[in-house]
């Protein structure tokens, strides 16, 4: 003890630079190495006993993992779909950019039952501005147009309805105006307001503006496939839109602005009208808002009630 | 427990199967539960239980169709089919299946007659047909599908012996 208290002192008194210094130098020197080779040896043995108990949190952690596998790849299963969703209203809105319409879109969800129908359901209705009269369309072309409107959904009647009646079209290289009405499964019948007229195969069907319609000017419509027996009687015209498949469209929201010289119900070709304002979010379900002159005036082409 | 099976139905037939349509057609599980029932609890079952069913999807049509004819055309094919069922018991599977057939085709056929004859937005003719036989033949291959179960329900409701 006496030495040890002397030893102290001594240290003390020398600090860094005396005899006790050097030898403890002297002693890490030394014992150091083999320290540090037993750390070595020593570690994984250590490690092994830490590892065991780390294992329970391992083993939550493989099973987060595996769950967050799981997910991402249904994720990826659905980004085909996804895919294919995005690149069908990127083209219908191409669509309506270039022909400078205002548009809601709308999901075709359930088709009536029995085997000859040709109207669909959409989901959206009085709430989001649609009301009847207004035409529909997708990147392909004309649609239909609405019939029934109630406050959440939409009733869609096709263009390829058989009936008598139909829409107002013109040939879009020589403006030769008629009535097209659809034939169900078949190809439309187009009838010339001009019996004389020259059609030509491959010619474009656009869809006409007249007084008191809703459905805008110059909407495609399909293709005249056949020029009849004798010129012009009966064209018959392949629609562009494919009507097995339909699932998202766009619901045509303004009506084209008739210049107010325009006798109500003439059938004269026009310029195409200026894009006219977007309509105010409405909730009204009795006046019709944007579409106006759409559906209050007879008109020579639309005999279908 | 018919109107649970009706809606269900009608939910089928509007929502999921015309994702599924063959050639553009898709079946008419409507006129397959009418038979179905038909074929399980006997003609008065089948007559109402097909009149229910007709005008409720005359309802859903809108303007494709006139409302009752539907109703109409399905009594007349549960009635039918009800008839036809004393002849077919101790009949195998088999049965049911061209009897599914022949109803849901039969059914079409009046449909499209009964636009023509009201002047309905009527289908053309060879539509009709051609309509008629691939329905017909996509019922039949449904038919298993929708007869067991409705058959099961009617004899837990009702208690009657059920074909095949």
């Amino acid at each position: 003890m006496l030495v040890s208290l002397v030893l102290l002192t001594l240290d003390y008194r020398q600090g860094e630079t005396g005899v006790l210094a050097a030898l403890q130098r002297g002693a890490l020197t030394v014992f150091g190495p083999v320290q540090e080779g037993f750390a070595a040896v020593v570690r994984p043995v250590g490690g092994f006993f830490g590892a065991i108990g780390d294992l329970a949190s391992l083993r939550a952690q493989n099973e987060e993992l595996a769950a967050d596998n799981e997910e991402l790849r249904e994720q990826v299963a659905s980004l085909a779909e996804l895919l294919q969703e995005n690149a069908a209203l990127r083209a219908q809105l191409e669509m309506r950019e270039r022909l400078q319409l205002t548009t809601t879109g709308a999901r075709v969800f359930a088709q009536p039952p029995g085997s000859f129908s040709y109207s669909r359901l959409l989901d959206v209705g009085a709430e989001q501005g649609v009301r009847v009269g207004q035409a529909v369309v997708n990147a392909d072309g004309l649609v239909g147009k609405i019939t029934e409107v109630t406050a959440n959904n939409a009733r869609l009647q096709l263009a390829t309805t058989p009936s008598e009646g139909g829409y107002a079209v013109r040939i879009a290289e020589t403006g030769e105006v008629g009535l097209l009405s659809g034939r169900g499964r078949n190809p439309y019948r187009f009838v010339l307001q001009n019996p004389e007229a020259e059609v030509e195969r491959g010619s474009e069907v656009v869809t006409q503006m007249f007084g008191g319609t809703a459905i805008p000017d110059g909407i495609p419509v399909g293709i005249v496939e056949d020029s009849g027996g004798e010129p012009g009687r009966f064209l018959t015209v392949r629609p562009y839109v494919d009507f097995s498949s339909l699932d998202i469209v766009q619901v045509v929201l303004n009506a084209p602005e008739i210049p107010a010289d325009l006798p109500q119900g003439a059938l004269v070709p026009l310029e195409p009208a200026p894009r006219p304002d977007p309509p105010q979010p409405s909730r009204r379900t009795t006046a019709p808002g944007s579409a106006a002159p759409g559906t209050a005036s007879g008109s020579p082409s639309e005999t279908r009630s | 427990m018919m109107a649970a099976v009706l809606v269900t139905v009608l939910l089928l037939e509007t929502v999921v199967f015309p994702g599924l349509a063959l050639g553009g057609w898709r079946p008419s599980l409507v006129t397959l539960s009418v038979i179905a029932f038909a074929l399980a609890d006997g003609p008065e079952t089948g007559l109402r239980y097909g009149f229910a069913a007709g005008l409720t999807a005359d309802l859903l049509a809108g303007g494709d169709q006139l409302v009752g004819m539907s109703a109409l055309v399905l009594l007349s094919i549960g009635y039918a089919v009800g008839c036809a069922r004393p002849y077919l018991s101790g009949q195998p599977v088999g049965a049911v299946l061209l009897v599914a057939a022949i109803g849901s085709a039969a059914a079409v056929l009046l449909s499209g007659l009964l636009s023509v004859l009201l002047d309905a937005e009527a289908p053309r003719g060879f539509a009709v047909i051609e309509a008629a036989l691939v329905v017909g033949l996509y019922d039949a291959l449904l038919a298993p599908l929708v007869y067991r179960p409705v058959a099961a329900l009617a004899t837990r409701y009702t208690g009657n012996p059920v074909v095949g």
